[in-house]
């Protein structure tokens, strides 16, 4: 009971306190903010999600068997470049099982595939949970909260663009300057939430 | 309707578009994680522009050189990797800026390998007609753009929120904005220079075109 409450609230912290895009700015880019459709949106989460959580599964044994211990400063780059090694591996073998058994799915990933892989998202989360020093279990939980959390955070921007384009919006606010402010007073709103107090 | 100088303008401009025109952060949207969490001190931004000059030109010119005999779906892992290669080899080059350095950016830095801005350039200089010239200087000029939004946007942050410019106190600030040190400031300041830089890009284009048409004056006295 005490492993998938763990669990959870580890996912949990993924998905709101650590929010890969709303408190570190994560995979924040303009394609990104600006993605037109919610069924967009679900289709480039999904994507993220499953990269992000299949490489936590293939990189973390690799990290904790060969890359852990006294000598962590000199095997760190090692550990960003295996990281990454299994990001493209999973990519490659993401793309290669749908268009082999789904050509359907593949037929509405296949433009999605490359820029949801490399995203700062997925590569900044993973190295994150390893940081962390968290079990395989736990990585994978973190791997899992931070695509779905990622998701949900374009889902609100999505949400909150609809919205300011019924707003008299200053010109050269219209576009990408308003959504990054609009997402500069979210991620205020959860710093305030998750209870962090500005200095006074 | 007369449009040369406007198009003159434009023939100029291209030299110089990834630095201001087409500024990699402010206009173009790409790279903002490091523009949002690493500018909250001007070595940060330092540190994260050099090695973002380090890995854009290379692996440019390597897109450019062998972006067309490439697979569409290994194009992405040649680069990333690559430019990971190059990210590790030059992160020593940041240590003389203070040191530490690079504990302090922690995942800031390996995620320059993949961030969007390169991905964007080497796509489009893979594509069989672009033009080599370009291609250097698209690569030099995005990262002194990038330089130039990291350090506008560090200055702030660091002189409001710190009292500090490259670490050593400025006299005369009488208040400390701390807030600006976190995540939602760098979103904020970025929207802000954002809409700055659009409006003066606009501005000039119209300043432009106006000198091509002026106002007739009954137009004038309409207004």
């Amino acid at each position: 009971m005490e492993h998938i409450t763990l669990f959870l609230s580890i996912i949990l912290a993924a998905i709101v306190m650590q929010n890969a895009f709303i408190m570190r700015g994560l995979g924040a880019n303009k394609n990104t903010l600006l993605i037109s459709s919610p069924r967009r949106i679900f289709l480039y989460g999904a994507v993220l999600t499953t990269v992000c959580s299949l490489s936590a599964l293939i990189s973390w044994p690799i990290n904790y068997f060969f890359l852990r211990g006294p000598q962590l400063e000199e095997r760190l780059s090692l550990r960003y470049l295996v990281t990454l090694g299994c990001i493209c591996l999973v990519y490659l073998l993401l793309w290669y099982l749908t268009w082999e058994k789904a050509p359907r799915l593949h037929y509405h990933l296949r433009e999605l595939y490359a820029s949801a892989t490399f995203n700062c998202a997925v590569l900044g989360s993973l190295l994150l949970a390893f940081s962390e020093n968290y079990n395989l279990l736990h990585t994978f939980g973190f791997a899992f909260g931070s695509g779905v959390g990622y998701t949900l955070a374009i889902l609100l921007i999505y949400e909150g663009r609809r919205r300011i384009v019924l707003s008299e919006v200053p010109r050269a606010f219209r576009g990408l300057p308003i959504i990054l402010l609009y997402t500069g007073i979210l991620s205020m709103a959860i710093y305030g939430l998750i209870g962090h107090q500005l200095p006074t | 309707m007369k449009l040369e100088s406007l198009r003159k303008h434009r023939r100029f401009s291209r030299w110089f578009a990834g630095a201001f025109g087409m500024n990699t952060v402010l206009i173009a949207g790409l790279a903002l994680p490091f523009a949002v969490v690493a500018t909250s001190s001007l070595k940060n931004a330092a540190a994260i522009s050099i090695l973002f000059a380090c890995i854009t030109i290379p692996t440019v010119l390597l897109a450019f050189l062998i972006g067309k005999y490439l697979p569409k779906l290994l194009a992405p892992v040649v680069y990333s990797l690559f430019s990971m290669a190059l990210l590790l080899a030059c992160t020593p080059l940041i240590n003389p800026i203070s040191p530490g350095l690079s504990n302090t950016l922690g995942i800031y830095i390996p995620i320059l390998a993949v961030n969007s801005s390169l991905f964007v350039l080497c796509e489009q200089y893979s594509a069989p007609c672009s033009r080599p010239i370009f291609a250097l200087v698209d690569a030099v000029m995005y990262s002194v753009g990038f330089a130039f939004a990291m350090g506008l946007i560090a200055c702030i942050r660091e002189w409001l929120g710190n009292g500090t410019l490259w670490g050593v106190a400025v006299p005369g600030l009488p208040f400390k904005l701390a807030g600006l040190q976190f995540a939602f400031a760098g979103f904020i300041l970025a929207a802000v220079f954002s809409a700055f830089f659009r409006f003066v890009k606009r501005t000039i284009i119209w300043l432009y075109y106006r000198h091509d048409n002026p106002l007739h004056p009954k137009q004038k006295t309409a207004r």
